[in-house]
This record gives C-alpha cells, structure tokens and sequence, in this order.
C-alpha cells in the first residue's frame, strides 16, 4: 500500500434534490441514475481522458490530467444533461452540480484525498443546478481556452478549508433555455400577440357600425409579472403577454376618442388556464358562441358584438 | 404525459372553469378593462404592485407559492 502524490484535476458532481427526488420515486431515480451514467457520463469522461476514482449514492469524482479536459467534460456533460431535461418536468429532472479544482492530491489504492479533493467537492455545493463552480487555478488555466465565460464571485470561505478560495461560476445551463431559441419566440409572438393583434384590427371595421362592442383579449397574469417561478425561464410567452395587455391598455384612450361606443378589456388569468374549457356556450344570455380552434393565429382575442339582440362570440385560445 | 398534465391542470387549478367564465362576464358587463381571474391571480397582482423591485426574487416567488398552495418547481 503506498501513497503517490501528484497534481490534477479534480471533478466533484452531485445530483441537486437527490434525497427529494429518491422520495418520490426511487426506482425511476436509480433507473435513470443507471442511464445517465451508461449513457453520457461515462463515454464523456472516457472521451476527455479522464477516470473515474468513485461513486457515492448521488455523486462522483473524477480526475483529470488537465484542467482543460476537466472543464470539457464538465460543461459538455451540463449541456448535454440539459437538453435531456427539456423534456423532462421540473419536478423529475436529474441535475448535476459539478465543482473543479486543480490542486495536489494523495492517491492510495486507485483512490484521492487531500485538500485538492476536498475544495472540488466544496465547490460543487457552490453551484447551481445544472451549473459549474470553479478555483481561480483553474480559470487562471483556462481563461481563453474554452468557449466558456467565468464569472467571478469572489472569495469564499469554504467549509473546513483555511483559506479562502477564490470561485467563479459558470453558467451553462442558461444557456440553454429553450425559450430563448429565436423559433420559439417567433411562435409566442405570432401566436399570443399576433393573434390578438390581427383579431382586433379585422373585427375594428365591423365593431363601430354596431350600436355597442366590447373587444376582450386575453393576456395572462404574465402579462404584469414575467415570472412562472424563479428557476424557468419565461421569456418568450411574458413578452407576448406583455404586449397584449400593453395594446388594450392603449386601445382604452384610442377608443374614448375614437369609438366611445366600444370598450375593451384584458384578461389576467393564472399562465395554466385552458380557455377552451369555459362553458360560454351554456349561458342563456348569449345567443351565439364560436371558437375558432383551428387557428392558432387567432388566440387569445374574443371580439364580442353587442349589436341588436346580443351577439357573443369568443374566439379561444 | 398528456394524462399527467391533466391530472395536474385538474388538481393545480384553483378556480373552476365555470368560476372564471363568471368572472370574465362580470368584468365584461360591468366595463371594467382590468379583468383578473382567481384569487391567487388577484393576490399576485397586489403583491407585485406592493413591491415591485422584489418581484423576480426567489424568495418572493417561494413566499406567494406558500402562501397560495403551489408546488415550487
């Protein structure tokens, strides 16, 4: 039995909610620990030139003869993981907080200690989910090697380290949320804003020869707060929101003017509601009801005609 | 997965469809431009307005899912 000291790279990664996650289903859990490992972790540490030295319950460590192929792996194996997880829900993901440190460990019997070991394993707690927390040694090594921006957040005083560590983050998965891909907004824009936007300019010739008309449109209480939790990424359908509640805002000023016959409203329900289960139809008051389901490019908007005997119509999302 | 989301739409909704059809008439009837569906909409909107630099805050966020009974994703 001898111990060898050496420098190296060290890979610290967890599972984020691993206890929670266990709770709520521990055999899909493990399955899917089983396949992550099969299936990514492994033929990326394999491709980075890196080994495995063990695995916990929820975590491993690794270690490499570079901090570059240490860095490779770790933010290809969060870009990947994170594409994985899109269509995962929140609540099921599996996410991997992952600290680097290059640093001179003891190696015995194939396994690492040492001070080195203990900082990689402080800086994965650091990290965000799906994230990866790094020394300054290793962003003083890296620094303009990787695609990868380092943001500095200080020196930080680690559990039972003496020093203090300087850390920076690397925020991976931000990058990868998928609404921020220009197709997906294209589609909120054209779907939710478009649509009443359209509605409303075809339904304006007809509203004024009535003897009253009210246009309602439908935004979302993400029309005034941009949010669905602090972890999701809302951009694109807030936007789209925004903007509806912003147009009929306008359009209150615009029609006292222009149209004082016709009013307008906005509607701010929860993000999760399904207009199309409103049972419009069943209120003996309105005489008539459509709902344009087939196309999506008229959402949200319900131009409603309260002309003669009153005439009701409701396009739905 | 489509089956889930239902059941969760189902569980998670607070406010039945006929409710906020009802809310939404109202509004439409008594003029009134701002239409705010549910109570926890109505309780989000006076929460923003009461602090609106904390509005993207996780502890913001973590404090109105308590107290309106959501899961925190």
């Amino acid at each position: 039995m001898t111990a060898t000291r050496r420098l190296t790279a060290i890979l610290a990664a967890d599972v984020a909610g691993y206890s929670r996650l266990i709770g709520a289903d521990e055999g899909g859990t493990l399955d899917s620990l089983r396949a992550i490992r099969a299936e990514l972790i492994d033929p990326m540490i394999a491709t980075h030139h890196g080994r495995l030295v063990k695995t916990t319950g929820d975590g491993l460590l690794v270690e490499f003869g570079s901090v570059v192929d240490a860095l490779r792996c770790g933010s290809e194996l969060q870009r990947d993981k994170g594409k994985r997880n899109a269509t995962v829900p929140p609540d099921r993901r599996i996410e991997y907080r992952i600290g680097i440190h290059q640093g001179d460990i003891v190696v015995e019997d194939g396994d690492i200690f040492g001070d080195g070991v203990n900082i990689a394993a402080r800086l994965e707690g650091l990290a965000e989910p799906g994230d990866i927390c790094v020394s300054g040694r290793v962003q003083e090594d890296a620094a303009g090697k990787l695609d990868l921006t380092f943001e500095d957040i200080g020196e930080q005083q680690l559990k039972n380290i003496t020093r203090p560590v300087r850390v920076y983050r690397i925020a991976i998965k931000h990058r990868l949320a998928p609404q921020w891909g220009l197709r997906h907004c294209h589609f909120q824009t054209s779907r939710l804003w478009g649509g009443v936007y359209n509605c409303t300019r075809a339904f304006l010739p007809m509203l004024p020869k009535a003897d009253a008309g009210h246009i309602v449109n439908t935004s979302s209480v993400n029309g005034f707060w941009a949010s669905v939790g602090p972890r999701i990424p809302h951009t694109a359908y807030s936007a789209a929101k925004f903007a509806v509640k912003g147009f009929t805002e306008a359009l209150i000023t615009d029609l006292r003017i222009n149209a004082p016959h016709i009013k307008c409203s906005v509607i701010m329900p929860l993000p999760h509601w399904n207009f199309d289960s409103c049972q419009f139809a069943q209120d003996p008051e309105r005489q008539s009801v459509g709902r344009n389901g087939g196309d999506a490019d008229c959402s949200g908007t319900g131009a409603h005609r309260l002309d003669g005997p009153r005439c009701f119509k409701f396009i739905g999302r | 997965m489509v089956a889930e989301r239902e059941r969760r739409f189902s569980e998670g909704a607070p406010t039945t469809a006929a409710q906020a059809a009802t809310t939404i008439l109202e509004g439409v009837k008594a003029d009134r431009w701002r239409i705010i569906v549910g109570p926890d909409a109505v309780r989000i909107d006076e929460l923003v307005r009461q602090a609106p630099d904390r509005a993207y805050d996780v502890d913001f966020f973590e404090s109105l899912a308590r107290e309106v009974g959501w899961r925190i994703p």
